[in-house]
């Protein structure tokens, strides 16, 4: 156990890495360098950059330097919580980031939850009861929910909430909560808002684990050990909890490793439609007026966010898996 | 015309009117059929057999023919939906109650999930595949346990620890706590051996125990089921291709063909004097350590037939090199032998199929 | 004369293996539904002209008008066994400062089948004026699905657009059946260091959330580059994630085939490495590859649909699907004109079709893996 998990924690930091990379990649991709974007775009608003200070904030970035060069001294800033100038916001960063980034996670888990809460019971009848109404219903249901692009339901969702109570399920949070600081009453008007996101977000996922769920346990439950659960006298649905569902969990829950970065897709695009206070409408608006450093580390730490929740999807799969447990004592 | 209407009985209670009291299962005209994409498949198709209490009956017969479908049909294993209900009768005789017919139950009804375990156990032909990957051997032996016995965890596992004594796995303390990807197969059997034993049950169902195993292996199984078998009152159903460990552990054996008991005999007579033609052609077909190696191996001529297409009359007539006429167009009905055992063969058969009653 | 032979029977094998294959697939009834349904939406997209009855960049005159209906009965209750639809009369709503559609009877227009309308080249080649169905009238228009901010014909849009949003997902998947076909089976070839490099890098590539990805890399594509540009980069981008299933199961199916009996006979019989590879090793893996990709089309579609609908992917003057629901971004324009979202019920089904063509495949190539 803790070799693999000093395994999985060594992996961790080559894929950090890379993300990295590819985050500094994706901030140097437009054509010239973002200084230069950053003081015409000042300029246009009518303030005029001191030449001073573009000099320093030349050398901040290391703008002056070879590229190689210029991505350890990127490193450098970042491993000290300097994740660059948002010019947009006229503020760090880091500041604008992580006045967003926890509500993604937030969002993400609870749909992660959701995901898992909705479709293992529907999987799990959907395969003891194969070939049943029920059944045909989660395939159809499997199907369209993996075909139709989530924000395209998000805007369905609306039209037809519209129509039904005449109001829009957009934003987390009432007006009166928007903006004020955190209290039970904003907790539970946020839940209020939630389900529309996270329903929204999640359906696709929901179908897919529908899907992986029953095709598992459809598997396990031919095996033998199932038999041998029987003949030990053992009722009906203890037989397939305790056995067949039991191992069909593990896959269930490396699945997780794909849900995970699905959501986060997701909760990019669906955020924007339903304009929600998360990563999503603030990276958009980042991208399209190229400012890179801010874009760049969206890209980062929603990379970053995924990454941590594999893995500890996979600890927890060792945990629950005595094969994996001891294939690496081994 | 006051007529009185006796009630007809019903093929159960015909059994167990029939049943003797030292029988403890008795299975009468048993059909099993699938439905598959080709068509039914008739797997059993008209079984009796009975088993007598401390008895180890054999059940033989090549691969197919029907002797794991008749095995899990008594405790109810079959995936019913495709499988459909076994017809015919299964009588057990319960240690204290009423006989009563399995066929009758539902099937995950708690009058069966009692008998199943603790009354009727099994042990399976494949040792690798039939223990649950992510529970300890423990644990899987102290469900059964703590699934029909009124006992805490401890006392499950105190019991568990003795089962494995039992069965004779070394280091039990330490194996006890082992998942079955630890073990090996030979070590695995005696697991399932170990489930099996919990509860003393009264009627162990064996299928090919030992098939899947090495032969060294296969030997020490075997031995290990020979000192139960004298150290316990249960009866055995012992399934298998392999006449050799019929020979070593049978008091009385069924032989299978096509799905029904083409003969029966106590272990003795079998070996001595096979009657069916379909017995004596598995006797030259098998190497037996009891006779002497100088005579040659006859496998037994033509192929087991389609099952969608079973043969009319005498299931056996397209391999049989004494088939005759009579055999093409009627099913010989069983014929009991002077050593008491039954066979179903027109060699043995003097009434005439064509005349009346 | 042995090699000879040898490939010959592994022809004869794979042949009568993609038979059999055929045979499955057309077993699976919701695949031969999908299967037809998207040959006759790559059909439309074909002749896309001939289909529409509008030209793509024709305006009605009439913005964010509802979709008319085809009628066969008028306004006075008289039927007529042509169908025809009423133009449009629009008033302005002084309280709402909505325009107001109402059918006008004065302007009531024939729909004919096969008829003659505006010129346009059918396959880039044949000149013709033939439609398959139409409103001849001059001063007419036809508009089911309704129209856009501009007063376009969105039903013929949908038409030409299918052409970008159904090209792009094979192009997408072709492109990356070349990236995962090349790592796949170096990584399987190889083995060693490389394999772990190249397993690293999917491991990474997959455990990144696509979409903000896929936003920052089409946002990094220079504004001035033109539709034809744009499109190629989209492509790349939308293929640059998809790469790493492909070069999973190439992999995979390098290992285990290389231990395989046929593969060691003919290394045995004296058949160079490339031909092995190129003889038998692909035709063997060739099944799974195709139903992985035709599985990986959908996120193709999805993902341009996305893209485009933040405004980052394809933009105006290009259409697809994703550049018509650019339109439904706003919450208003949803609740006002509904209709703008039917772009959107035709990219469900094109996924759906894909879906259930790739199951069936997967089904039909391996019956025992579900
Ligand atoms: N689940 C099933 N579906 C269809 N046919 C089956 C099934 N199980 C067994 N059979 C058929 O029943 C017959 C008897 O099988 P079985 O009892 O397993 O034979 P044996 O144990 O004697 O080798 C075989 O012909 C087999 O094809
Ligand atoms: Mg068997």
């Amino acid at each position: 156990m803790r070799e693999y998990l000093i395994r999985r924690l060594l992996f961790l930091i080559v894929v950090l890495l890379g993300i990295s990379i590819i985050s500094f990649v994706v901030i140097n991709l437009p054509p010239g360098d973002f200084l230069t974007t950053y003081i015409t775009n000042l300029e246009a608003r009518g303030i005029q950059v001191d030449a001073e200070i573009a000099r320093a904030l030349r050398t901040r970035y290391g703008l002056d330097q070879p590229l190689v060069r210029r991505y350890f001294t990127w490193m450098g800033n970042l491993l000290r919580g300097d994740f660059g100038e948002s010019f947009v916001y006229n503020r760090p960063a880091r500041d604008v980031l992580f006045a967003r980034i926890p509500m993604t996670a937030l969002l993400a888990l609870i749909t992660l939850i959701f995901e898992l809460a909705v479709a293992i019971p529907i999987g799990v009848y959907s395969a003891v009861k194969q070939y049943s109404i029920g059944d045909y219903i989660a395939t159809v249901f499997g199907f369209i929910g993996l075909a139709i692009p989530n924000f395209l339901l998000a805007l369905v969702l609306m039209f037809f909430f519209f129509h039904t109570f005449g109001v829009l399920p957009g934003g987390l949070f009432s007006p009166e909560y928007r903006d004020a600081a955190w209290s039970f009453a904003r907790v539970m008007n946020m839940f209020r808002h939630l389900w529309v996101p996270v329903i929204v977000i999640g359906t696709a996922g929901t179908a897919g684990t529908i899907r992986v769920m029953r095709a598992m346990l459809l598997d396990e439950l031919g095996k033998d050990y199932v038999k041998t659960a029987i003949s030990k006298g053992v009722p009906k649905w203890k037989v397939i909890f305790r056995h067949p569902f039991r191992v069909s969990l593990n896959p269930i829950i490396s699945t997780i490793g794909w849900l995970l970065p699905a959501i986060i897709s997701g909760e990019a695009i669906v955020s924007v439609v339903l304009n929600l206070p998360t990563t999503g409408p603030v990276m958009l608006e980042a991208l399209r007026s190229q400012d890179m450093y801010l874009a760049g580390s969206f890209v980062m730490m929603l990379s970053v966010l995924t990454v941590i929740g594999t893995l500890v999807s996979d600890i927890l799969l060792a945990v629950i898996d005595p094969r994996i447990r001891y294939e690496s004592k081994a | 015309m006051a007529c009185e209407m006796l009630p007809i009985p019903t093929a159960s209670e015909y059994t167990m009117n029939s049943m003797n009291s030292d029988e403890i299962l008795k299975i009468e005209a048993l059909h099993v059929t699938f439905s598959t994409e080709r068509g039914p498949v008739r797997a059993v198709n008209g079984v009796s057999l009975s088993l007598k209490r401390g008895e180890v009956l054999g059940v033989v017969g090549e691969s197919g023919c029907g002797k794991t479908v008749t095995g899990r049909s008594i405790i109810r294993l079959l995936s019913e939906p495709q499988a459909q209900t076994p017809q015919g009768s299964i009588v057990y005789r319960p240690r204290i109650g009423e006989p009563v017919d399995v066929l009758k139950l539902e099937q995950f009804g708690k009058e069966m999930c009692h008998l199943r375990g603790k009354e009727i156990a099994m042990i399976f032909q494949e040792p690798m595949t039939s223990l649950t990957p992510v529970y300890t051997v423990g644990k899987q032996i102290m469900e059964k346990i703590l699934t029909h016995a009124d006992v805490d965890k401890a006392e499950a596992r105190a019991q568990a620890l003795e089962l494995l004594k039992r069965v004779g796995i070394s280091a039990p303390e330490q194996r006890i706590d082992e998942y079955p990807h630890q073990m090996s197969g030979g070590m695995r059997q005696r697991v399932m051996i170990a489930i099996a034993l919990a509860c003393d049950p009264q009627v162990l169902i064996a299928d090919e125990p030992t098939t899947a195993l090495d032969v060294t292996v296969q030997a020490q199984i075997l031995a290990l089921m020979r000192d139960l078998k004298s150290n316990m009152n249960s009866s055995i159903l012992l399934i298998t291709h392999d006449l050799g460990v019929i020979g070593e552990m049978a008091d009385s054996v069924a032989v299978m063909y096509m799905g029904r008991v083409v003969e029966y005999a106590d272990s003795v007579t079998l070996f001595t004097k096979p009657r069916h033609p379909y017995t004596r052609g598995l006797f030259r077909s098998i190497p037996l350590l009891t006779k002497n190696e100088t005579s040659r191996l006859e496998p037994i001529a033509g192929t087991v037939p389609e099952p969608y297409a079973v043969p009319s009359g005498c299931p056996f007539r397209t391999r049989c090199p004494h088939a005759m006429p009579v055999c093409e167009k009627h099913d010989p009905p069983p014929v009991v032998t002077r050593d008491g055992g039954t066979v179903r063969c027109w060699l043995y058969n003097d009434t005439d199929p064509e005349g009346s009653t | 004369m042995n090699r000879k032979r040898d490939t010959a029977t592994v022809e004869y094998q794979s042949l009568s293996q993609s038979q059999l294959i055929v045979r499955r697939f057309r077993r699976h009834k919701l695949a031969m539904i999908g299967f037809w349904i998207l040959v006759a939406f790559y059909a439309v997209a074909i002749f896309a002209e001939f289909v529409a009855p509008m030209e793509p960049r024709e305006r009605t005159g009439h913005q964010f008008a509802p979709p008319q209906k085809i009628r066969f009965v008028d306004l006075d209750g008289d039927f007529s066994v042509r169908p025809f639809v009423y133009g449009w009369r629009s008033e302005l709503d002084r309280s709402t400062f909505q325009r107001v559609y109402t059918p006008d009877p004065a302007q009531r227009w024939d729909i004919r089948f096969f008829t003659r309308r505006h010129e346009y080249r059918l396959l880039g080649i044949i000149q013709t004026n033939v439609h398959l169905f139409a409103v001849t009238d001059p001063g007419g228009y036809i508009a089911i699905l309704g129209t856009d901010d501009l007063g376009r014909d969105l039903f013929s849009r949908i038409i030409f657009a299918s052409r970008i949003s159904l090209s792009i997902g094979l192009i997408g998947v072709f492109l990356s059946l070349l990236f995962g076909l090349t790592l796949g089976s170096l990584s399987g070839l190889i083995g060693g260091v490389v394999d772990d490099i190249i397993q690293r890098l999917i491991e990474l590539v997959m455990s990144i959330p696509t979409l903000p990805l896929w936003m920052a890399l089409s946002a990094a594509i220079p504004a001035w580059w033109g539709q034809t540009e744009r499109y190629i980069g989209i492509t790349v981008i939308l293929s640059f994630m998809g790469w790493t299933g492909i070069a999973r199961v190439v992999r995979g199916k390098f290992i285990s085939l290389r231990e395989e009996e046929f593969v060691l006979a003919a290394y045995a019989s004296g058949v160079t490495k490339p031909r092995v590879v190129v003889r038998h090793l692909i035709p063997a893996f060739m099944s799974y590859v195709i139903v992985h990709l035709t599985l990986s089309i959908p996120g193709m579609i999805l993902g341009e649909t996305a893209l485009s609908f933040l405004g980052l992917g394809l933009r105006r003057p290009a259409i697809s699907w994703g550049v018509l629901l650019q339109q439904a971004q706003s919450i208003s324009a949803v609740v006002n004109y509904p209709w703008l979202l039917t772009p959107g019920l035709f990219v469900v089904i094109a996924v759906l079709c894909f879906n259930f063509v790739g199951d069936g495949l997967r089904d039909a190539a391996d019956p025992y893996s579900k």
